[in-house]
């Protein structure tokens, strides 16, 4: 399946772009991370981050589907 | 319309603000966040803003409309700068309007938090003694760091390196962050348990801080489960802590309770008490409850697992609030919260590594006057209902706390406090809610309130509202008496 990852503030840092498409066997938000993790060798472990489909926060064990836009938040600071 | 919007232009409060007048309102508040010259201790020079544009506006769209539902507001609106920011400016902006002043205050403070923990939005602040920038509350589980963390305790052979991976993988629940929570809080955090769920609807006083000791003077009338947050997140970075700063009640506790593996009560009334035993019990997570009075201290571990049976075997019916004093009537040191706090800790980790022994089956008792401790076995009521699977969740139905539903009949009724006036240390605002009848005056008299319908009598805790409540009936009062079992500053949700 074919999904687009978006990443923000160290994230981003460590992976060195804020978007990228994927093609995964990864079935859930947090199975995509901990592939991610052992590829770019993020710090943040998956407990740390937060998934949204789109504009949602889903759970971490949220099926994907084909074309899904996944971002993987770090802990969030506005206010 | 409850609009939220990004900018990356500087805000213009007068602006935003004329946006939300209506002609039924009678009552605006506004929130500005500005940027600040320093943060834990360092100075800031400036700082950047970096976002999820379309996400920001959707969640905080939900947060608004979350906000009207629960304080009935008329209309709100809010604002976040995206970009770089100079010392000053203006970073966040809400503003609540409302037919009364009571559920704008409550409305905007609550939309902040929700803002903060939600919308995906990360700052990055530069500093004026370092050249490096740093992403703010975005701090890295670093394996070499950890390794050292834990290195004294993975020495024990109980524990081990499995051990300490099985702890960063658990979760567990703490209900009450106070003189118990805070000690159990503080250990269970610093032994590295992955995930630490704190409830607390409370806020921090001057008169916790000799036993609460997560807490200092700067915590003052802050939520205590985000002031605990904070300490906890200060001393052990590498975990999760998740602050519900809202009392349990028997909607919410269900649903808190998913995925804990251990919880842990500290609570400091008898219906949060049962309504956390019996949710406990239901979902078959073992709950350890630790228990003060003055010098004394019981801890309990409820789970069917251990052959002891549950609180109901020991006492079927939830004791009428105020038949043995709170903290604020009888005293507590903190050395015996402590004690009591520090060994609830050392249960969570036997159970959730499994470590044979420890408390079990028994009550352990402890009495930090004297120095003893004991033990007294229990066992189960052959004719206590978890002996036949039966479920109550029930209080008598006009002892009324934050678990008892009837919001309606809590708002209808008029509220006396019966508190001294040294004891009346909250805001104005707050405090003309309520009616006044200090004891030390004698028995007040319903007859001359205004109204006929119902009074809650509210205390410090609802124990001397209890005690009134049954001399007045005694001395044959006519008017529909209800007690509030439950801190007075549980109150403020109902306003």
């Amino acid at each position: 399946m074919k999904i687009t990852v978006r990443y923000f503030a160290s994230l981003r840092e460590q992976r060195g772009c804020a978007e990228e498409l994927l093609e995964t066997d990864a079935g859930t938000a947090e199975a995509v991370y901990q592939v991610l993790r052992s590829k770019y060798g993020f710090t943040l472990t998956p407990e740390q981050v937060k998934f949204a489909v789109g504009t949602a926060y889903v759970p971490p064990d949220d099926a994907l589907s084909e074309g899904d836009e996944l971002t993987i938040l770090p802990p969030v600071s506005g206010g | 319309m409850n609009v939220f919007e990004v900018s990356k232009t500087p805000l213009i409060p007068d602006v935003l603000k004329e946006g939300l007048r209506t002609e039924s309102a009678g009552a605006f508040v506004c929130f500005e966040g500005w940027v600040r010259n320093h943060n834990e201790g360092r100075p800031v020079g400036a700082l950047s803003y970096e976002g999820f544009e379309e996400m920001i506006c959707a969640e905080g769209e939900r947060i608004l409309s979350e906000a009207v539902e629960r304080f009935g507001i008329e209309q709100v609106r809010g604002v976040h700068r995206l970009g770089d920011l100079a010392l000053g400016d203006l970073a966040v902006w809400v503003g609540v309007c409302s037919g009364h002043r009571a559920e704008a205050f409550a409305a905007a403070a609550w939309v902040l938090e929700e803002l903060k923990a939600r919308l995906p939005i990360w700052k990055k602040e530069a500093y004026k003694d370092h050249p490096d920038t740093q992403w703010v509350g975005i701090r890295e589980a670093d394996h070499a760091l950890n390794t050292q963390r834990y290195a004294r305790q993975v020495k024990l052979p109980e524990l081990g390196e499995d051990g300490q991976a099985h702890l960063a993988s658990s979760t567990v629940l703490v209900l009450g962050a106070g003189g118990l929570g805070c000690p159990a809080l503080q250990y269970l955090a610093a032994a590295g348990v992955g995930t630490i769920r704190i409830v607390d609807g409370d806020n921090v006083s001057l008169d916790n801080l000799q036993r609460q000791i997560l807490y200092g003077e700067r915590d003052l009338g802050m939520k205590k489960a985000q002031a605990a947050r904070r300490r906890l997140l200060d001393l052990n970075p590498s975990i999760r802590i998740e602050a519900v700063p809202e009392f349990a009640t028997a909607e919410t506790l269900p649903a808190l309770l998913e995925g804990v593996e251990v919880a842990l009560d500290g609570s400091d009334n008898f219906a949060t008490r049962y309504l956390m035993h019996d949710v406990c019990w239901e979902k078959e997570i073992p709950l350890i409850q630790g228990a003060v009075h003055q010098w004394e201290g019981q801890l309990n571990v409820f789970h069917a697992g251990n052959g002891g049976g549950c609180l109901r075997c020991l006492w079927p019916e939830e004791p009428q609030a105020g038949c043995v004093g709170g903290c604020a009537d009888t005293g507590i040191l903190g050395v015996t919260t402590g004690t009591v706090g520090v060994r609830m800790a050392t249960e969570t980790i036997r159970l959730l590594l499994k470590i044979p022994g420890g408390v079990g089956a028994d009550t352990l008792l402890m009495d930090t006057l004297s120095g003893n401790e004991q033990r007294l076995t229990r066992s189960p009521r052959p004719d206590c209902s978890c002996q036949r699977e039966a479920k109550h969740i029930s209080t008598p139905d006009d002892i009324l706390h934050p678990a008892s539903g009837n919001v309606d009949r809590i708002r209808t009724a008029l509220w006396l406090d019966l508190r001294e006036p040294e004891e009346r240390i909250e805001d104005p605002h707050f405090l003309e809610k309520f009616h006044h009848a200090p004891l030390s005056g004698g028995l007040p008299d319903p007859k001359s309130l205004p109204g006929e319908g119902e009074v809650l009598l509210v205390c410090a805790s609802g124990g001397r509202a209890q005690q009134t409540r049954e001399r007045l009936r005694q001395g044959g009062c006519s008017r529909d008496l209800l007690v509030w079992a439950a801190p007075i500053s549980s109150l403020r949700s109902y306003i």
